[in-house]
């Protein structure tokens, strides 16, 4: 199983990051496969390939503030999160996807 | 480079009632500092921010911020408090980062330290390193910013 994600926040400054961290660490933990581009007002990093979209089973998307480029993810099932509950409840949200895909 | 913070910007063992004393007290210092051109200003960014979205992360940590022209240098004040106080409806907070960004700081090397700090406050290992440290030049040398 793999999960993409993009992770942004009002400020662009720490819960984009907060969220992107414990989305990776949650996946990882039930050796699930994870990439996350965040989109900060650094920039964005870890951006997410042509492949790594195509690999994906779910896509996480934050929907605290608009994201860039995401008509990328048109063809593929995506769930919506608040930046702020993916920081609190990563474990949780993983655990529920992993029974979705794996249903 | 300029640092983050300095060690005058880290309290420990704070004895505090309520959140809004905790972001008052770390900003003076910012202001004391030199790092605001306005504090009324910041602290007023700062609250707003707290009132339609609480920045508490659910294991005593907070990360109140604001990100303004009131902002003269990029900054983070630190206090561990003696006591947790009540931060949101839900939560209670005993560790908080304050964080203050001007707007013009896109692409600055600032922004990619707070991100990694950002990162590190979601891991178990760097959250007990800072309940565990005793002075101040520990908590620095855990912060590394």
């Amino acid at each position: 199983m793999k999960i993409v994600a993009v992770t942004a926040c009002p400020s662009g400054v720490a819960h984009t990051y907060m969220s992107a961290e414990a989305l990776e660490r949650a996946a990882k933990a039930r050796g699930i496969e994870v990439k996350v581009e965040t989109q900060g007002q650094i920039g964005i990093e870890n951006r997410l390939s042509v492949e790594d979209i195509k690999d994906a089973d779910v896509v996480i998307l934050t929907k605290d503030i608009g994201l860039k480029e995401t008509d990328r993810f048109k063809e593929k099932k995506i769930v919506k999160v608040g930046v702020s509950e993916l920081v609190k409840k990563a474990d949780q949200i993983v655990k529920k996807l992993e029974e979705m895909i794996n249903k | 480079m300029n640092s983050l913070m300095t060690e005058k910007m880290v309290l420990l063992d704070l004895e505090i009632e309520n959140k809004h004393e905790v972001i008052e007290k770390l900003a003076r210092i910012l202001q004391s500092e030199e790092r605001l051109e306005n504090y009324e200003e910041f602290v007023a960014k700062v609250e707003e921010r707290e009132t339609t979205f609480p920045t508490s992360l659910g294991f005593n940590f907070a990360i109140p911020h604001g990100k303004c022209d009131a902002v003269k240098k990029a900054s983070v004040a630190f206090a561990r408090l003696r006591n947790e106080i009540q931060w949101s409806d839900e939560e209670k907070a005993k560790y908080i980062f304050l964080i203050g960004v001007s707007e013009q700081e896109a692409g600055d090397q600032h922004l990619k330290i707070l991100a990694q700090l950002s990162r590190k406050i979601m891991r178990d290992e760097f959250r007990q390193e800072l309940q565990a440290a005793n002075t101040v030049e520990e908590v620095l040398e855990v912060l590394a910013l």
